[in-house]
């Protein structure tokens, strides 16, 4: 843009030589300067008011001819316009670049394109630049800030196009070090030009073809210039990079970068060491003004790192500041620990850590930016950069931990030294390498910057935004309260880690209950997280709401919310002993299993199971319940009544309760896990109700008259309950142990043997175990005819008891009990030994010599007197124990030899297909229908009852109201009947039971008492 | 008709303000707790010949239906009633109709019914359950309540339909002079004109 500005006149030969000659053999300035005739007149006044030159989008300079007013004292104005307007055309006819993109290396660039300065052009600029006279020195500034526009120029035409960032890219890596790296090319050249030519042209002849251009501490005057025209050009640079894309494309690559670099899993590319970068990073150095050979050597290793006595990190800054290391100590130190470094890091670049190499790519790039004003110091590249550290952590935590829950665990140990030796040393490294193009601020940063404070700043720059939020503490300079510093700071980055790890952990709570024991060291790695309230808060609301969503739902089997609210309880109990979220956690689960109505079975089936023979049906069953009551009590359980606690001022143990309990919070220390379950309910007679039914169905299930394990048990449960509920437990026992004695007594007393001593060979074995009825609970009663057998055996035993005791009578249950059942099969024996009575009572009516080896489930059903369902149980039983088979038209026969049954299998598979066959072997199917039918009888008798109140509401109702739809009965019952709750199956049902009565008739849709 | 049921469902959660419609809001809980129980009493005595409901689930309005009591002009047909249940309810009687058109000296045209429990011998003991028997031996004895009336007035040959004649000063007239006169004199005519009376409801 500023290149119109400066038309380049052809001059004459005549000219170019005088002017050579003029410029070896300055002639006194006052004699020849001319002003160049494009030259604005007005920088001589201005050039005194600007030691430090304007920026470049100051463009006073420009053409402003309005007031040509030469300096006073220049005697020919003419001549020294004509020598200086020549310079100028030749100076800047040599600076300007041609209008085409930069190659992508530096060296090319020198190689093909840059050309030596004639002689006169070296004249020319150095007579431009070299006086001291005022006047000159406008001049000479002059000069910088044409260069400074026709860097611009030529960056926006011909660097920018270069460097966009496309919408869609797929190798981010590869596009940002691209740009970084035709971005650091166009800044060495453009810097390299500068500083040959126009700041330091004198030490020119130094150089040779030697791009690195040694600094020159004797001219501290020039830093400015040089500083500023960086300053200018970073800052074109920074505007040509537009902000979500290249912030966007920065994070995307250091992500990755940094995530190898912290040992994250990345797909992992082994980046060539002689890569674009590297070569930049060479060709960058020419702005180094440090004569550092070594550094020179190895500049892709600009950072060292050591790890103190004291497990701190101290990061050495690299050394490449812009400007002057004051201290040279300090560089020889840097220069023994890079030695080290770069030893180190060749052994470790042979065996290709990645790692390292992630690190220190990451940590090229990041100088890159840090050039091309991009980088650290509040600038984008640091927020880029803090964002990344950010999920980082968490990335890392959640690849590292996620589900790993060993015990003892180590998970906070190795987090901790994660955070101390790499990403502290990661991220000091990185924050370390910022350089700032201020002075002032880089000296502040070469002390050793507190971690803390980069950290802080990084974060403020993620939670504000804001720019520019580095604040260095220059004034920490004092190494003791430095070092404590860093520690406060490693500290700092650790908690912060570990509140990372807890919200991870508190994620994955609910599994972690769900694994207990196995995750107890999630729930360790918990306690150092939960030290606060809102961190407790955290947990429980998160933890509750993971309960509701992912247990307590109809879905979930009641044992298993039993089992999770028991690993609950114990996970719980190591978390906070003190039981304060516990209380709080499992405030949802209690109430949501009372609703359950199963609660109390399955929580008394797991207590009691030891007693109970194992249930191949329920291998669910919460056995360890049984283990956890005969652990007994814990000592606090007595206490319970917690007034009496709080008043014991002997307890030199005593703690306030924590202050996020509640103020329903009861200190609940002795509650245990059978503790906690029973507490559920505040009635015992719940508990001890369903203790009854199951210690009953035990007593009764089995013909074994020894009930040590039911003894004990019932003992433990006296120790919860109290000796007065378990009383009726108690005279249960004592009815088994009574019956026994009885039934030895009858037995030996003879009454047992008929008449016919014949009979006794084949007659069965008959005990009895009599029960007090008030003590027991209803047992269900299905009716059905013993055969003659039993029966008449049955008479005897009553015979024998009333001689027994006196009065009493015997009253027989004949659905409970067992049957030992042996069957003498054509070519096998079948053996049951726990068969009930009523399966018995079936198949004993198949018995050949009884004369009926077939019979349909309804004959059967009415021959035994028996319900049809139950019938059909029986015989679904039999059947599956391959003794029973459909013969067709369900008619049942006797299978008498196996191999015979197969051949009808195998017939029946041809002919119908595996799916009838199956069915045949699970006996049609009513193996299934055996589970269905245990429900359906148990809730029968509710429905009966509700049928019972609700027939003559709805014959009322139809009566009065007339014909009525189904809805609208169902509507009118809810509302009128106590506890209607029947959908519109079973309300249907009924309606058809009643028109099949011929109380009712359906017409039309709706339903009406059946005219008379 | 549904309106007022749906209102009911919709606009009342708890269980008593349910079984009552919207017009019972107000009535408080007492008279819907106490009809409910009526009911509950009424469906599980299962009475034969009478019987009654709320209707569409209204508790303070029922229908009633009575069978004619045999051996009377009334047998085999039956009878629909309405009652409505004040909010005050059992302190004030219910109002009592035959909406079956009627044919009975103590019924009127519209149903009304004169009948001394459903007026000012109205007693809180009484419940739907008494008030349908007491209608339904109404229908095979005409009131009689005549003959408590002061001295003069007893007759000294007993007829009911005498005796209301001999009332019909005082307002307690029958409300169906026809029915009144007929009773006695003409059964063949009486339910001929009831058989009418009744079929018009049927048609």
């Amino acid at each position: 843009m500023s290149a119109s500005a400066f038309p380049q006149n052809p001059i004459s030969i005549s000219q170019t030589s005088r002017q050579i000659f003029q410029s070896v053999f300055p002639p006194s300035a006052s004699a020849i300067l001319p002003t160049p005739h494009a030259t604005p007149s007005s920088f001589a006044i201005q050039a005194p008011q600007t030691p430090t030159p304007s920026h470049g989008y100051n463009t006073r300079h420009h053409p402003n001819l309005v007031s040509p007013s030469p300096v006073s004292l220049l005697p020919s104005p003419a001549a020294v316009f004509a020598k200086e307007s020549r310079a100028w055309n030749l100076a800047t006819s040599y600076l300007s670049f041609k209008n085409a993109s930069f190659p992508d290396l530096v060296d090319v660039w020198f190689e093909n394109f840059h050309s030596e300065p004639a002689k006169d052009v070296l004249e020319a600029i150095r007579y431009l630049i070299s006086t001291t006279d005022d006047a000159r020195e406008g001049t000479r500034d002059s000069l910088l800030e044409w260069y400074t526009c026709e860097v611009r120029r030529h960056f926006l035409g011909w660097v920018k196009p270069d460097i966009g960032i496309p919408a869609d890219y797929d190798d981010a890596p590869a596009l940002l070090e691209q740009i970084l790296s035709r971005l650091t090319t166009a800044q060495s050249i453009y810097l390299h030009q500068l500083k040959a030519y126009l700041v330091r042209t004198e030490r020119r002849r130094k150089l040779k073809k030697n791009l690195y251009v040694p600094s020159s501490e004797e001219e501290g005057n020039d830093d400015p210039r040089i500083q500023s025209f960086v300053r200018s050009l970073n800052s074109i640079i920074s505007y040509s990079l537009p902000d979500p894309a290249w912030g966007g494309l920065v994070y995307s690559v250091f992500l990755e970068l940094c995530g190898a670099a912290v040992g994250l899993p990345v797909e992992g590319e082994k980046e060539d060491e002689d890569d674009s970068i590297t070569a930049v990073n060479n060709g960058d150095s020419t702005i180094q003004k440090e004569e550092d050979v070594l550094y020179q050597g190895a500049s892709q290793q600009s950072f060292a790192t050591v790890t103190d006595v004291d497990g701190d990190i101290i990061v050495d800054d690299d050394r490449n500041h812009l400007g002057n290391v004051p201290d040279t100590n300090d560089s020889k130190e840097y220069k023994e620990v890079g030695e080290e470094e770069v030893q180190r890091r060749k052994v470790k670049l042979k065996e290709e850590k990645p790692r390292e190499d992630a690190r220190k790519k990451v940590l090229e790039i990041w100088s890159s930016m840090e050039k091309l004003g991009v980088g650290g110091s509040g600038r984008r590249g640091e927020r880029v950069f803090a964002e990344v550290i950010n999920s980082l952590v968490t990335t890392y935590i959640h690849n590292r931990f996620l589900g790993v829950w060993v015990s003892p665990s180590a998970v906070g140990q190795e987090l901790d030294d994660w955070v101390e030796h790499v990403l502290g040393r990661l991220v000091v490294d990185v924050l370390f390498s910022s350089k700032t193009t201020s002075a002032q601020d880089w000296v502040a940063r070469l002390k050793k910057l507190s971690p803390r404070e980069s950290f802080r700043a990084s974060r403020q720059s993620i939670d504000n935004r804001r720019k520019g939020a580095m604040e260095v503490d220059a004034g920490a300079g004092a190494e003791e309260v430095d070092l404590k510093r860093r520690k406060e700071d490693l500290e700092s980055w650790k908690r912060i880690a570990v509140g990372r790890l807890g919200r991870l952990r508190v994620g994955e709570l609910f599994d972690i209950v769900v694994d207990w024991p196995d995750s107890l060291g999630g729930v360790e790695d918990l306690k150092s997280y939960i030290t606060s309230p809102p961190t407790r808060l955290h947990l429980t609301t998160t933890f509750t709401a993971a309960l509701s969503t992912r247990l307590l739902h109809p879905a979930a089997a009641t044992s298993d919310i039993l089992r999770a609210y028991i690993s609950l309880i114990r996970a719980f109990t190591v978390l906070d002993p003190r039981g304060v979220l516990l209380g709080r956690v499992s405030l949802g689960i209690r109430r949501y299993l009372k609703e359950r109505d199963d609660t109390v079975r399955v929580i008394v089936h797991g207590i009691m199971s030891e007693s109970l023979p194992s249930n191949p049906e329920e291998p669910e069953e919460l056995g360890e319940l049984a283990k956890e009551l005969g652990r007994g009590i814990p000592a606090l359980m007595a206490q319970q009544g917690g007034g009496l606690e709080e008043l014991d001022f002997d307890d030199m143990n005593w703690a306030p309760d924590p202050v996020d309990a509640g103020p329903e919070f009861r200190r609940s220390k002795g509650l245990d896990v059978v503790g906690s379950l029973i507490s559920l309910w505040d009635s015992k007679e719940v508990w001890t109700k369903e203790v009854q039914a199951v210690l009953a169905s035990r007593l009764l299930g089995t013909g074994e008259w020894v009930f040590d394990k039911e003894v004990r048990t019932i003992e433990l449960l006296k120790l919860r309950f109290g000796d007065t509920a378990m009383q009726g437990c108690d005279v249960m026992l004592k009815d088994i142990a009574d019956s026994k004695r009885a039934d030895t007594h009858i037995r030996s007393g003879g009454d047992l043997r008929g008449d016919d001593p014949d009979e006794e060979e084949d007659s069965p074995e008959l005990h009895t175990k009599i029960l007090s009825r008030l003590f027991w609970p209803t047992l269900k009663e299905e009716e059905f005819k013993l055969p003659e057998e039993i029966h008449v055996l049955q008479q005897r035993y009553e015979v024998g008891f009333e001689k027994l005791k006196t009065k009493r009578k015997l009253t027989w249950i004949h659905s409970v009990g067992t049957v030992d059942v042996e069957l003498e099969l054509e070519d096998r024996i079948v053996q049951v030994p726990d068969a009930t009575t009523w399966q018995a009572a079936v198949i004993y009516e198949f018995d050949e010599s009884k004369g009926g080896a077939e019979w349909t489930i309804k004959d059967l059903a009415e021959r035994l007197d028996m319900d049809e369902s139950l019938t059909k149980r029986a015989v679904a039983f039999w059947s599956s124990k391959e003794v029973l088979r459909d013969s067709g038209n369900g008619v049942f026969v006797v299978i008498e030899s196996m191999a015979e049954y197969e051949e009808i299998i195998d017939q029946q598979e041809g002919i119908r297909g595996t799916e009838a066959a199956s069915d045949m072997d699970r006996g049609m199917g009513s193996g299934m229908d055996n589970g269905m039918q245990g429900v359906d009888d148990e809730i029968s008798d509710e429905k009966k009852e509700m049928q019972k109140v609700v027939t003559p509401f709805i014959e009322a109702m139809l009566t009065n109201g007339g014909p009525k739809p189904l809805d609208q009965i169902s509507m009118v019952l809810t509302m009128l009947v106590a506890g209607f709750n029947w959908g519109a199956e079973e309300l249907t049902e009924l309606l058809n039971t009643m028109r099949a009565e011929a109380k009712l008739e359906y017409e039309g849709g709706a339903w009406k008492i059946a005219s008379a | 008709m549904n309106s007022d049921a749906e209102n009911s469902s919709n606009t009342a959660p708890t269980r008593s303000s349910k079984t009552a419609g919207p017009s019972s809001i107000n009535a408080g809980q007492s008279v819907s707790k106490r009809l409910q129980a009526e009911l509950m009493q009424l469906m599980m005595s299962s009475t034969p010949g009478i019987s009654a409901f709320p209707q569409d689930g209204n508790l303070l309005s029922w229908t009633g239906t009575i069978k004619g009591p045999e051996d009377t002009y009334y047998s085999g047909l039956t009878f629909k009633l309405s009652l409505e249940f004040p909010s005050n309810y059992p302190m004030s009687p219910p109002t009592v109709l035959f909406t079956t058109p009627m044919f009975h000296p103590n019924v009127d045209m519209a149903g009304r019914i004169c009948l001394d429990i459903l007026k000012d011998k109205w007693s809180a003991v009484y419940n739907v359950q008494s008030i349908l028997l007491s209608l339904q031996s109404l229908l095979g004895e005409p009131n009689k309540f005549v003959l408590t009336t002061p001295s003069k007035f007893r007759l000294v040959n007993y007829s009911p339909y005498k005796v209301i004649q001999a009332n019909k000063s005082h307002s307690k007239s029958p409300l169906n002079g026809q029915a009144a006169e007929l009773w006695d004199k003409d059964p063949k005519e009486y339910r001929r004109l009831l058989t009418l009376r009744h079929q018009q409801a049927e048609d």
